[in-house]
């Protein structure tokens, strides 16, 4: 393992320069004999230092078998095995017998032989008696601190120090606005330490929409913001109430149920499988479990208890057990048991604690006082936790009958067994502590431990999560890790008072996001300070408030709602977003598919769901411009909300009013005269014939109907079917339609209209040149009637085929034919001559026989996206949902 | 983008930290200009933007034809004369464990012959790719650690078997980003659907999520298909573009008010990207573009027309290319394999020549390293019947991870050279054996990186593809 930091990477990189230049003039030195100190210092010691230390030197704090190569001593006192040298005789030394490979059940180094050369080197050297300098022994004193040492001295763990008692003699002076909260207490105090103030308070519609992005991930109604602005009650008045009512909605549950979500690696599969089923069914009772908890502010002390041991934890219910999959839902490692604990002690100790417990799998924790006895101690009480299945819930768990043994995996290997360690806290935050009692897991001790009050890091880390999501960036430098790699926080004290209010708030998330929201701190303006961005650039010390682009969730959920389309129940099973006919739920009921999910999601920078995920970086990429510019989900959008401007429009009286309203509907707020200009500019300079021409073309399937003449078998005035209802293409959104009938067409078939007018038709145009094959099957499953007649023509003239079917089916294939890029091919069907029964199945299928053999299926290819040109209104729309005052919250 | 490096995400600082590039590279990206590293012009907030490596190197690009599955090494670049002596016995000594039962030797049914100066065997099935003998390198003694397709995969690509790591694209374009911000950096390329273990192969594991490949089914032939939302099919491109200056317009107001803020131009920027990567992508995709001769060399089929795209997307920028053979894992013949194997490089032999050609052709073989293999190869004896496993016949062979070969070309590589060897028959690396972390060393070393600094922390640990592991072959590298 390498630590990097920039300078050290500097150093190295001038070395490896200095190197590379003093190869080139090496002088050839005479070797020095074997049995000189200098042979050891130049031959053997590198290479034991490249292959050996690693895992059996002082200088990596690691003596795997116990065995230390690091001196001539350590090597002859040897480890478990007993020495490991012996001068002189190196057929008898057992390093010798390790990198010969001779023996299967002792090769090192363990990811590949020596080269010969060098095997031959350490035997020349032992069989010259082992020479190396008298002082080799490292000293005592580089020895890394001692667990004991760290525990006491690393910030993170020690008790949060309360400072509401220190402040109160902050200078008053320095400050420029009353502190209104503790939070404000302690940030003006350190601003003013480098001569700072806080930013002045943002206006009355950003606070708005900055509150609702951050407690709902919705935005306020251009009435709510309109209402706000002008309500007589102060501004605190009215910000406390509007914060207090943001908090009792039910929408503030599933924000923050999200977040911990993303905490939880939340998923509705279970990643790679070889045939099982890869579904987690009733993941999303984990979900609505959340949603409420939150909704229902259940103390965070409880709510850790209960998705550790809902099912031993007696204030917990049978409604509780959903709570387990925040233990459950994780990868299945195609069901390695090591791994999927593995995967469970990291969401629990990271996603709790921050604390990076799966380092010490394999071996101490390099950094941090956690050993790996620790580590299998809490191994143990996974290893003792089974899944029983069934009612009720499905992911559930339940502790073990037998008493399992843990025992260390010496370097994590499970053929390796090392001590057995017995179930209990990870000993540096607990160290009197005693074994958690069998019988019994041990998860509800665990979880005591985690949210007892004395617990250094978990409200620590609770209140850093609940600040990051507030104001936009973490307290610490990284929230899942407050290891001793981790320093401390520039604003500490605001960390501990945090901590500590959530403790003695009885644990109350709302009652912390409260505090925060109501502060003078969050509430400041996002502008950049000149002044400021010089003495903190990165607003360490929050100057002002963090600019913000919309998460994936928060912009789909504002998509969905400004253009009216929001389906706002909350609860419920996931739904496959990226699929039509597109669900309008929420983004957080979108069902997660860990093995594949869509780009969509990773080009938003959605948090993986592969395993704990501390924060989301924010990127702009053109992956998320070409979903808001061409996606079949924000055209539909647009041409909804489009659509309804145009009607507004209609009076060109009416063209500034019917902006006006587009605007304020998509941005809260009229445009100014600049921009309406802009935009009534836009709508008026349509370009019909362009519009027109381009789109079809690009088209592969159409789903139309026609004039239909048996006798001549031809097509006229072909027309597409108005109204897709997701699964189908017919005249309006109930069958028969006053004006097609029944007319309609959907992905296997469908049903004629009710003459040779309305004669049904699937139309397919050609992307290239090339020879085509055209087969299929028509089936007819009914009696009554006369049946249905399937016709395939070329460009609505020449019939390639013709076939009918009445309570039967037909084979529809034709000759091979060349076909032109852009030709039209039609699947025509109609009625014969009474409608009656006519519903059909025509299994479609082209294929061009040659180079590329590319196929089409009319089934598989369906439903097509309704590709209808979107007018200037709809563009206008769509270019207000891609706008930056859309997608940032000030 | 104004975060402390506390949120976790990307600012140029970070990353170059993360990826412990520091200061050097850093300052000569100052020195470069930023204006020239890319086109969103705001640092920060693009993590694709081109980066320099730990030190200069020749291979800047990668293209690895991936033959899902498992190839036989015995059977096209690893000759065993012995297996053919000894046909229809047994092993000598122990038969090393594979996934199934195996029995006795079983010869190739295909002919070897010498190519190039180099004298390199190749057995017929790579007849055409044997041309360029003097350019490849050939590690005969590769292994790997099991003998299953899953956790071989993941080993392969990402460096581990079974956690979840990300891939060597991902790495990759971590460490490079990318020359062409109007293409994904990274793509992986298989017709008809995802090998085993699926999008895995390509995560980008803890790494952020736009260091993913991008998966592109080659079957299809049109852009629509091939990427996501690339194609507008209700406003004309030149209505967008409209639409486009009225959405920049709106967005310069509502930045003028609001001052310098990085991440607003970024997003203005992207929106440009995303225009012009429209047509780009759409140009670089269609391969009707070549002239007849190129499309001729390649000759017919889904992986002549995926292994020219891997051509044109190398020309155009795109980091690192992955080409998979197709669905699933064609290439495990555990039957029928003289049928199968001769059917499988029939459609690839030729269009992998024409690519070497092509690339050097077009002065690009230099720069880009072209890696072939599977995840393992096969073993020398032959698979036994079993129940529900090769309809009874005794005619292929299993998986064999003791051994096995892959080539490189291009990128610094040393070209007519064959490294290390298996034993006698075949079946175990034992000469100069490389294992797959060192072969991962040796391509960051081509690439330009120290594979032990080369890391990126997450979870308390600086990571790396080649974990604790890797060592390079010098011998490797021309």
């Amino acid at each position: 393992m390498t630590i990097c930091s920039p300078s050290l990477a500097v150093l190295q990189r001038t070395l490896v320069i200095a190197f590379v230049a003093g190869s080139c003039t090496v002088v050839r030195a005479a070797e020095p004999p074997a049995d000189s100190v200098e042979f050891y210092q130049q031959k053997v010691e590198p290479l034991l230092k490249k292959a050996c230390y690693e895992c059996h030197s002082h200088a990596a704090g690691e003596a795997s078998g116990k065995l230390m190569v690091d001196s001539l001593t350590a090597m002859t006192d040897g480890g478990t095995r007993g020495t490991a040298l012996l001068a002189g005789q190196p057929e008898a030394s057992l390093i010798l017998k390790a990198v010969s490979y001779s023996d299967p059940e002792l090769q090192m180094p363990p990811d590949g032989q020596l080269p010969a050369e060098q095997i031959e080197i350490l035997r020349s050297w032992i069989a010259a008696g082992a020479v190396a300098p008298k002082s080799d022994a490292p000293n005592p004193t580089e020895k890394k601190m001692s667990p004991e040492a760290i525990a006491a001295s690393h910030w993170a763990y020690q008790p949060p120090r309360d400072y509401s008692q220190a402040f109160q003699g902050a200078d008053a002076a320095a400050i420029n606005a009353p502190a209104r909260t503790i939070i404000d207490t302690i940030v003006q105090a350190k601003l003013a330490t480098v001569g700072l103030q806080l930013s002045a308070p943002a206006d009355r519609a950003t606070l708005l929409r900055r509150l609702h992005y951050d407690l709902t991930g919705l935005p306020p109604s251009p009435e709510e913001l309109e209402s706000f602005s002008s309500d007589p009650r102060g501004d605190h008045e009215l910000l406390e109430a509007t914060v207090d009512r943001l908090l009792t909605s039910p929408h503030f549950g599933e924000r923050w149920a999200r977040y911990w979500m993303d905490v939880s690696r939340y998923a509705d599969t279970k990643g790679y499988v070889f045939t099982e089923d890869r579904q987690y069914p009733e993941a999303y009772r984990y979900r609505d479990w959340l949603v409420d908890a939150f909704n229902s502010d259940m103390p965070y002390n409880e709510f850790v208890r209960k998705q550790l041991a809902a099912d031993i934890d007696p204030t917990a219910t049978e409604k509780d057990l959903p709570a387990l999959g925040f233990l459950t839902l994780g990868r299945r490692f195609l069901n390695n048991k090591q791994d999927i604990i593995d995967d469970r002690l990291d969401v629990v100790s990271r996603g709790l604690m921050g604390m990076t417990l799966a380092c010490a799998r394999c071996h101490d924790h390099k950094y941090d006082p956690v050993s790996q006895a620790d580590y299998y101690a809490l191994y143990g009480v996974f290893l003792n936790t089974d899944e029983p299945g069934g009612d009720p819930f499905p992911h559930r768990l339940v502790d073990s009958k037998e008493d399992r043994k843990s025992h260390i995996l010496l370097r994590g290997s499970p053929g390796n067994l090392g001590a057995e360690v017995p179930r209990r806290f990870v000993s540096f935050l607990a160290p009197q502590a005693t074994p958690f009692d069998a019988p019994g897991s041990g998860r509800i001790q665990l979880a005591a431990k985690i949210v007892e009050p004395q617990n250094p890091l978990t409200a620590r880390v609770m209140a850093n999560r609940i600040w990051m999501r507030l104001m936009g960036t973490s307290l610490v430098e990284s929230p899942s890790d407050f290891g001793t790699r981790c320093p401390a926080p520039a604003q500490q004290a605001l960390l501990d008072q945090m901590a500590l209010d959530l403790i003695r708030g009885g644990w109350s998330i709302k009652r912390l996001v409260r505090t925060i929201t109501v502060s003078q701190v969050y509430q400041q303006r996002s502008l950049h300070r000149e002044d400021a961005a010089q003495v903190d650039p990165t607003n360490a010390l929050y100057w002002r408030a963090n600019r913000r682009r919309r998460d994936f969730e928060s912009l789909r959920d504002s998509l969905l709602s400004v253009t009216g389309q929001l389906d706002s129940a909350v609860y419920g099973k996931s739904e496959k977003i990226t699929e039509r006919p597109f669900p309008r739920r929420r983004t957080v009921y979108a069902y997660i598919d860990r093995q594949n999910l869509p780009n969509l999601f990773r080009s938003f920078d959605f948090a993986s769901p592969d395993a704990h995920n501390p924060a989301r970086p924010y990127t702009s990429v053109p992956q998320q411009s070409l979903f808001l510019l061409n996606s079949d989900f924000v055209a539909e959008l647009a041409t909804e909300l489009g659509s309804s401007a145009r009607r507004a429009a209609a009076d060109p009286n009416a063209v500034n009013s019917a902006v006006n309203q587009l605007y304020r509907q998509v941005l809260g707020r009229l445009p100014s005269d600049d921009e309406r200009q802009l935009m009534v500019e836009f709508v008026s300079t349509s370009n019909a014939a362009e519009q027109t021409s381009a789109p079809e073309s690009l088209e592969r399937w159409i789903y139309g109907y026609g004039s239909f003449d048996a006798t001549a078998k031809t097509l006229a005035n072909f027309q597409r079917l108005p109204k897709f209802t997701g699964g189908a293409w017919q005249g309006g959104d109930a069958l028969p339609d006053p004006n097609l009938g029944w007319s309609t067409l959907n992905a296997a078939g469908g049903h004629p209209g009710n003459d040779a007018n309305f004669a049904v038709t699937k139309r397919w145009i050609a992307p290239r040149n090339g020879k085509l094959r055209i087969s299929g099957k028509l089936q007819h499953k009914q009696d009554a009637g006369d049946g249905v007649r399937a016709t395939i023509l070329v460009d609505g003239g020449n019939s390639i085929g013709q076939w009918t079917a009445r309570n039967s089916e037909a084979k529809t294939n034709c000759e091979l034919i060349l076909i032109m890029a852009g030709q039209k091919i039609d699947f025509v069907t109609d009625c014969i001559a009474d409608p009656n029964s006519d519903s059909f199945a025509w299994r479609i299928r082209l294929r061009y026989e040659d180079g590329g053999r590319e196929e089409f299926e009319a089934e598989r290819q369906f439903p097509q996206p309704p590709h209808v040109p979107l007018d200037r209104w709809q563009q206008l729309a769509q270019a207000l949902l891609a706008s930056n005052e859309f997608a940032f919250v000030d | 983008m104004h975060r402390t490096p506390s949120s976790e995400n990307l600012s140029r600082r970070e990353l170059l930290s993360r990826s412990g590039m520091g200061f050097g590279a850093l300052a000569l990206q100052h020195l470069l200009g930023e204006s020239a590293r890319g086109e969103t012009g705001a640092s920060g907030v693009n993590p694709l933007l081109p980066k320099l490596p730990h030190f200069a190197a020749k291979a800047k690009r990668v293209i690895h034809i991936f033959a899902n599955g498992g190839p036989s090494h015995v059977d096209t670049f690893d000759p065993k004369p012995s297996i053919l002596k000894y046909a229809g016995q047994p092993l000598p000594g122990e038969t090393p464990r594979t996934e199934r039962k195996t029995g006795a030797l079983y010869p190739s049914p295909f002919k070897f012959k010498k190519y190039g100066e180099s004298g390199l065997e190749v057995s017929e099935l790579f007849e055409n790719v044997a041309k360029h003998a003097d350019d490849l390198c050939v590690v005969r003694s590769m292994y790997a650690d099991v003998p299953n397709h899953e956790p071989s995969l993941l080993l392969m690509n990402c460096g581990e078997a079974r956690q979840v790591r990300p891939s060597m694209g991902s790495w990759l374009t971590y460490g490079l980003g990318t020359d062409n911000q109007n293409l994904p950096a990274f793509i992986a390329m298989c017709p008809g659907g995802y090998p085993i273990q699926e999008s895995q192969n390509w995560q980008a594991g803890f790494l952020p999520g736009i260091f993913q490949g991008t998966y592109i089914d080659t079957k299809h032939e049109t852009i629509d298909k091939l990427i996501e939302y690339i194609e507008n099919t209700r406003v004309t491109r030149g209505e967008q573009r409209q639409q486009l200056d009225l959405l920049q317009a709106l967005n310069r107001r509502h930045q003028q008010a609001r001052d310098t803020d990085p991440q607003l131009e970024a997003r203005i920027q992207s929106y440009e990207l995303a225009y012009r990567m429209q047509s780009e992508a759409a140009e670089v995709f269609d391969v009707s573009r070549e002239p007849q001769y190129v499309l001729d060399a390649y000759g017919p089929g889904v992986q002549a027309r995926q292994l020219l795209i891997a051509r044109r997307l190398i020309e155009h920028g795109v980091r690192y290319v992955q080409v998979w053979h197709g669905e699933g894992q064609p290439w495990d013949n555990h039957d029928d394999i003289e049928v199968n194997h001769r059917r499988l490089a029939k459609q690839c032999d030729q269009a992998i020549a024409a690519l070497l050609t092509d690339l050097k052709d077009h002065g690009l073989l230099e720069e880009t390293l072209v890696v072939w293999g599977g995840e393992f190869g096969r073993t020398p004896t032959v698979e036994l019947p079993k129940e529900g496993a090769n309809a009874g016949k005794i005619n292929g062979r299993d998986h064999n991870h003791w051994g096995f070969t892959m080539w490189m070309a291009g990128g610094g590589v040393r070209g007519g050279y064959v490294h290390g060897a298996t034993d006698e028959f075949g079946f175990k690396a034992v000469e100069n054996r490389v294992h797959v972390h060192d072969l991962h060393a040796t391509m960051l070393k081509l690439l330009g990186f120290d594979h032990e600094k080369f890391t990126y922390r997450w979870a308390g640990r600086d990571f790396r593809l080649t974990d604790i592991h890797g060592r390079i072959i010098n011998d490797l590298i021309a």
